[in-house]
């Protein structure tokens, strides 16, 4: 039984504060308002759900592949009954579409269009229906069906050779073949989808071609029924161009057009074609579903990633922005500040300061022009009370806001560096930091009037020696600099709010602890401390990520993930209660991004952020004002309203290559996987299996970039695995010759996850041929070729293994493309990776790689793509990485290691296997291959004076359970064999070895509703008597076997 | 990446440079031959869904021997194909009955003794539909042969492995002696793709090939026949043996000790259906990419195409993104705004 799924959603449709959802073969409903799921019912099975269409009274048809289903809803005050009307109705062709007549008197009515362009007007009540063949015999991709009162069919077919049909029917003669009454030709590929809006009389079309057209339909309005159509006078009336892939499918509602496609955009649209909006919607993986409600207020979108989103329509009415004038025309702003959501200080660049609000206006501050005249440093305090400027000779000045009079005075003018100030930060609402030259830098906390020195410390050598920002975390000062780094130094021992006068000694003024160049050479932007947890920004495009942590009795910080952010510039984070934003810039625009969505929920072409910009959020509005062609801007906008909740969450946007649970001593279930979208991540499966409305959810608990290629492989290495915490290194590899190691940790509250208490660092990241720097360096060393001539490699297949005789060590067995099984070694104290050997493999792709311990040899098995199951022997390789621990990678060598046993089972690739211990040397291993074939051998390992033979003692072979290849094998300990492939089907066999015989027998099968299934793996069944099945591919569904 | 990283990670189609083949495909059906030799005594031959090419070309060198051009080959695909000696070229759907007449039509009162198709749709990314497409497509093909295959004949047909595979080996078992499904090495591992090799053409007595919804008669809907033990299983042969490069292997450009030197890709699609977005987009006019970026045609009548151009603005949406609207009546006259606007 399916009990969670997630893959493509292909169907969507709103219905009240309803929302209907196909995914695989189950309809699922969804309250709209509180994003709450509600039920779930199976309607197509094995077939996916395509489209779902509101009939007259409570009825839905639900259709996919060859089969409708008629379902009926019934809603209580809470919740929302669908039941399936009889059986599913199978037809002999494939449903493109299907559509409720809607004369009153035959509710039992539906008219579908198939595939070979033909309709039927079927009657689900008596199982009839009325036939029609269009004249035109072809494949469609794409269309609609409308029907009018008087029970007038209209068809709009579109073909995979550029041409849309219209045909109509009425109650014509069966069996003669329907003439068409107009082609339309224009666009330039296949048609994806056709529809007809009879509000605006508009026919919209979207292709391969990446356009969206709509067709105006002039109708005689004294035409009637069918001849309405006949005389339509049909042209092509705007041509759009806006998606870069293919379109596949639009919707108009009233005003607007709007557009999904294959680049993961949304796109609305005006009925002239002028661009409104463009949503970034599903993370790059296709739209494949939209829904508009009538309500025209949101739009509701199901995308390749699984996920299923309402989005306002009109977000952008909300957004505003206004151009602030300056009173004389010569002077210009230079630097701009919030002091709340309707007042600002502004400084010119003739030296005026200004403030500007609603009630007064513009007004000019009394600013001391001797110190201030041609260079000046301003500040804002974060409770955006106090304003603070800093002068070319070292003044400090403080204004404060004054509630009552809107103006702003000055409170404090000072001198406090005997250089000119290069930078100041606000540490808290009394304290700053201020950089003067050579690095000289002092705090400063303003009390009863004055500023009274606290510290003082250097910041280290660079080339554009001063600080870019500051934060104090108890008794440490906190630094990012031009340069890059990040530094941290004591301030007293007890933190910056007790320490009243000077206490400077020496080990204050140097950082005692710096990381070096960690944001790059362009600087750090932010530093910000969110509980245990500090998070910096830089240009270098990244959220960093690091762990405050006491190391004899002082704080400390750790690096923690990064998170390469949709922007090159990062400004700042900032934290409201349900989210995390970051602010920043890429090239000329501002972005809004928000980490619990995920996504960009605002840009803002401001010029870039070299320009003074300042923003504040108030009550849920966010404003934002810059500088741009000398005036200034300011823009308004509500964060919360851009992004609401996923209804559906979603996983990867591409193929799932490789999914694995991490031990825990509790039975939870945290998946890790990877895929072709390159992002390693991590997944909750909340509530398995004990759930009573049978409503299993995931959660995403962290996403981790850095792979460059796709991810094919992973491989796990317990640490610690407690009823409190969970400790994992996770090798992570695949394209590129890529591998990176993470610690993934987790720690338990009261047994219960929470993403807080997960923390994932990259440990290490190793390329067999180097980084493309590297690569193009030695190319130009060797300046006579002119190709790099080394094959790209791609890591198929890694197991880790760590040598009990050498702890830290593990060893890292690599099936590799270019048909090499690579040796590696990884020190976890030195977080060092080292290359051992290179075992070449006639240039064959290895496909999967096995690694075991038998009788204290680590024996390695290697499958590749011709059908071979090699045995190696790796106990020359273990000793050499236990004895000799060479600095450099002198061991890098390779030995012509030859198998000791082979087994060809298959014609070709071996794309699944499992293996497990009968009794005492005997094995069983399980094999699935591109030839479709499913393979069980028996075999005995057998030592005799230290070398390893094989006896291959019973084999098993079906070439018919599977009509694809066989992808995902599991084999347990009960006797059973799990097997799932290409072609969706999930079996389930009894084997039995007794001495003689090997027998195996077919006792279930099922289908998954993932799509390019590329393996299985079992979950925690939280249960003794069942089996929790994950298979995975085309997203990943759970399945339980029950005995 | 540099260009060569194509190269080092597909032997096939780096060789399909190196030997003047249009597509890496060429090796697919080479490899069929030697293990079925399928062009023995052949000299009329239909390649469906041909473009770009290269089976036309393997065709037309394996069935001209000795140079001289005597064979028969009709080549047809939805998209237009650079020319080739020798072969006949028909542009069209094949799963279009029309397209089948004329198809039909060059072998009047003839039989051909071969008939290919490599057809595949542009795939969707929706497996259960591009797996429905690519079956309607090889009974199309499957239809066009009744017409035209002589008796004992040999069909070839790409497939897609999917669960309703047993359903489409039945109906070719339905015309044909010996059905075989077979996967050639350079096809890649973990493609779903596969190859119908069916040999002695044979349909059942009184067959009459018709044109009559002929895609749908095939499709007589037995699920008996489809999960039970009825149903027919397909030897299945791997052909091209280890000898052959493994497709899924990466190798140096140096192997087999030859030197290596670059070829730039013979032959791409004559004009893919997003050509004229894409040509905006290379115009440097319109960057898609970039939010807000769009373009717009309208088709207005003929009369007010100067009022129009005079309409050709930068417009700006409330993003303040500027986007390029475009008021014209036909694609040339867009092309002639673009090179005025230089
Ligand atoms: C894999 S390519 C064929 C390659 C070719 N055998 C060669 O070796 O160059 C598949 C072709 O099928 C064509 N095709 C897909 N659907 C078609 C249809 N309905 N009618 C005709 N051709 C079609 C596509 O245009 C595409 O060129």
């Amino acid at each position: 039984m399916s009990e969670l799924l997630s893959t493509d959603v292909l169907a969507v449709l709103s219905v009240g504060d309803y929302i209907f959802v196909g995914i695989g073969y189950t309809l699922r409903v969804y309250k709209k308002s509180t994003n709450n799921f509600i039920s779930k019912l199976d309607v197509c099975y094995p077939d996916k759900i395509h489209g779902i269409v509101k009939g007259p009274g409570n009825y839905l048809a639900v259709f996919g592949g060859k089969q409708i289903g008629i379902v009926e809803v019934k809603s209580s005050n809470k919740t929302v009954l669908t039941t399936l009307y009889n059986a599913v109705h199978r037809f002999n062709d494939w449903v493109i579409a299907a559509s409720w007549c809607s004369s009153n008197n035959e509710p039992s009515k539906l008219a579908i269009l198939f595939a070979h362009n033909c309709l039927y007007v079927y009657d689900w009540l008596k199982n009839e229906a009325k036939e029609f063949q269009c004249e035109e015999k072809c494949i469609l991709y794409g269309g609609s069906v409308t029907s009018d009162k008087a029970d007038n069919f209209v068809v709009f077919a579109g073909t995979v050779f550029q041409e849309i049909f219209i045909w109509a029917v009425r109650n014509f003669n069966i069996g003669e073949e329907v003439p068409i009454l107009h082609r339309l030709r224009g666009h330039n590929g296949v048609i994806f989808s056709v529809t007809f809006d009879p509000i605006t009389s508009l026919i919209c079309s979207t292709s391969d071609d990446r356009t969206i057209r709509l067709w105006s339909v002039g109708i005689n309005s004294s035409d009637n029924g069918i001849q309405k159509w006949k005389n339509a006078n049909i042209s092509l009336m705007t041509t759009i161009f806006g998606h870069t892939a293919r379109v596949w499918r639009a919707a108009i509602r009233k005003d607007f057009v709007i557009s999904i496609g294959e680049d993961s955009l949304v796109c609305i649209w005006t009925k002239r074609g002028t661009l409104i909006n463009k949503i970034e919607a599903h993370h790059g993986a296709p739209i494949w579903s939209i829904d508009v409600p009538e309500d025209g207020n949101t739009i509701i979108t199901g995308g390749g990633d699984g996920a299923v989103h309402v989005w306002p329509l009109r977000a952008n009415t909300n957004f505003v922005t206004k151009i602030i004038p300056l009173e004389s025309s010569n002077d210009v702003p230079k630097h701009i500040g919030l002091l709340n959501s309707t007042s600002m200080v502004i400084i010119t660049q003739t030296g005026k300061m200004l403030t500007q609000n609603k009630e007064s206006g513009l007004k000019e501050v009394s600013l001391d022009t001797t110190k201030y005249a041609s260079y000046i440093v301003m500040q804002i305090s974060p409770d955006r009370k106090r304003v603070s400027l800093a002068s070319l000779n070292g003044y400090l000045t403080l204004y404060e806001d004054n509630s009552e009079t809107r103006c702003l005075q000055r409170v404090l003018e000072q001198k406090i560096m005997d250089s000119k100030v290069l930078s100041m930060h606000w540490l808290n609402e009394d304290s700053l930091l201020v950089c003067g030259l050579e690095g000289c830098m002092k705090t400063v906390k303003i009390v009863q009037g004055s500023a009274l020195v606290i510290s003082n410390h250097l910041l280290p050598q660079s080339r554009e020696r001063w600080t870019t920002t500051a934060v104090v975390h108890e008794n440490l000062l906190i630094c990012g600099d031009r340069a890059g780094s990040i530094h941290l130094f004591r301030i007293g021992d007890v933190g910056i709010d007790n320490l009243l006068t000077d206490q400077t000694n020496s080990c204050h003024i140097h950082p005692f602890q710096s990381l070096l160049k960690i944001h790059g050479r362009l600087g750090v932007h932010s530093c910000k401390i969110i509980e245990d947890k500090l998070l910096t920004t830089g240009r270098d495009g990244t959220l960093r990520f690091y762990k405050l942590q006491k190391i004899d009795g002082q704080k400390t910080i750790s690096p923690l993930q990064i998170d390469k952010m949709p922007m090159d510039w990062v400004s700042i984070t900032l934290k409201t209660c349900t989210d995390l934003y970051v602010l920043g810039f890429k090239e000329v625009d501002f972005v809004l991004y928000s980490t619990a969505h995920q996504r960009v929920l605002l840009r803002i072409r401001c010029g870039g952020g070299h320009r003074s910009w300042d923003y504040v959020l108030n009550d849920g509005n966010f404003y934002f004002t810059y500088i741009r062609d000398k005036q200034i801007h300011v823009a308004k906008c509500e964060p919360n309203f851009l992004a609401t909740l996923a209804v559906e969450n979603g996983f990867h946007t591409k193929e799932v290559y490789c999914i694995q649970p991490i031990p825990t001593s509790i039975g939870h279930n945290i998946l890790i996987s990877g895929g072709e979208d390159r992002i390693l991540r991590v997944t909750h499966i909340n509530g398995c299996g004990s759930d009573s409305n049978n409503n299993q959810k995931f959660t995403s608990m962290a996403l981790l970039s850095g792979h460059i290629s796709s991810i094919k492989t992973l491989s796990l290495i317990n640490l610690q695995n407690t009823a409190e915490c969970t400790r994992n290194l996770i090798f992570s590899g695949g394209g590129r010759a890529q591998l990176k190691v993470w610690l993934i940790s987790l720690t338990f509250e009261k047994n219960a996850v929470h993403v807080g208490n997960l923390t994932c660092v990259e440990l290490a990241s190793h390329m067999l041929r180097g980084t493309d720097q590297q690569q193009r360096k030695s190319l130009q060393q060797e300046s006579h070729q002119c190709h790099y001539m080394d094959p790209e490699t791609r890591y198929m297949s890694i197991n880790a293994y760590r040598i009990p005789r050498k702890p830290n060590f593990i060893l890292l067995l690599l099936g590799c493309s270019d048909g090499f099984l690579r040796i590696f070694s990884y020190d976890i104290e030195t977080r060092n990776i080292s290359t051992r050997t290179a075992i070449p493999y006639y240039n064959r792709c290895i496909l999967m790689t096995h690694l075991f311990n038998y009788e204290e040899n680590l024996i390695a098995l290697t499958m590749a793509t011709d059908g071979i199951v090699n045995f190696w022997c790796l106990n020359d390789v273990v000793d050499d990485i236990v004895e000799d621990l060479p600095d450099k990678d002198k061991l890098v060598s390779k030995i012509p290691i030859l198998p000791f046993a082979k087994l060809g089972l298959h014609q070709c690739g071996i794309n699944s296997y499992d293996l497990k211990m009968l009794k005492e040397s005997l094995f069983i291993l399980a094999t699935g291959g591109d030839d479709n074939l499913l393979c069980l051998v028996v075999f005995e390992i057998k030592s005799e004076n230290g070398v390893l033979s094989l006896h291959k003692i019973r084999k098993w072979n079906s070439a018919s359970s599977h009509s694809t290849q066989v992808t995902g094998l599991i084999l347990n300990e009960s006797g059973s064999l799990f097997s799932v492939g290409i072609d969706q089907k999930v079996l389930t066999f009894n084997y039995r070895y007794d001495d003689i015989k090997l027998i195996v027998s077919l006792v279930h099968d099922t289908i998954t509703s993932v799509a390019d299934v590329q393996g299985m793996t079992m979950c925690y069944a939280n249960d003794v008597d069942s089996t929790l099945l994950c298979t995975y591919g085309k997203g990943f569904e759970l399945i339980r076997r029950t005995r | 990446m540099g260009k060569t990283s194509k190269d080092k990670r597909d032997i096939y189609y780096r060789r399909a440079k190196e030997e003047g083949w249009r597509a890496r495909s060429a090796f697919k059906l080479l490899q069929i031959d030697s293990e079925f030799h399928i062009f023995e005594g052949v000299t009329k031959a239909v390649d469906l869904c041909a473009a770009p090419g290269s089976w036309s070309q393997v065709l037309s060198r394996k069935l001209n021997k000795d140079g001289n051009q005597t064979a028969r080959i009709v080549a047809v695909d939805l998209q237009a194909m650079a020319p080739l000696d020798g072969v006949v070229q028909i542009q069209g759907d094949i799963t279009k009955v029309s397209t089948a007449e004329e198809i039909i039509k060059h072998f009047r009162n003839e039989h051909a003794d071969l008939v290919v198709c490599d057809g595949a749709p542009d795939v969707t990314g929706l497996h259960d539909m591009d797996i429905y497409i690519q079956s309607q497509l090889l009974l199309a093909a499957l239809n066009i042969t009744t017409h035209i295959l002589k008796p004992h004949g040999i069909f070839v047909a790409k497939i897609f492995r999917g669960k309703d595979i047993s359903l489409l080996y039945s109906q070719l078992k339905i015309f044909f002696k010996d059905v075989y499904c077979t996967k050639p090495r350079s096809s890649r591992n973990s493609s779903i793709e596969a190859f119908v090799v069916c040999k002695n053409y044979s349909p059942p007595e009184g067959y009459q090939p018709h044109m009559l919804n002929p895609l749908l008669t095939h499709e007589h809907c037995d699920f008996n026949q489809l999960t039970g033990i009825n149903r027919y299983v397909v030897p299945f042969v791997v052909c091209g043996d280890l000898s052959q490069p493994d497709s899924d292997a990466c190798y140096s450009l140096e192997y087999e000790g030859k030197e290596y030197k670059y070829h730039e890709p013979n032959q791409s699609p004559i004009s893919p259906p997003y050509e004229e977005a894409i040509t905006l987009l290379e115009k440097g006019k319109l960057q898609l990419k970039k939010p807000g970026t769009s373009l717009t045609v309208f088709n207005e009548p003929e009369s007010a195409i100067s009022a129009f151009k005079e309409k050709c603005t930068i417009s700006s949406s409330p993003e303040e993104e500027p986007s390029v609207t475009v008021s014209i009546s036909d694609n040339k006259a867009l092309k002639e705004i673009d090179d005025e606007s230089k």
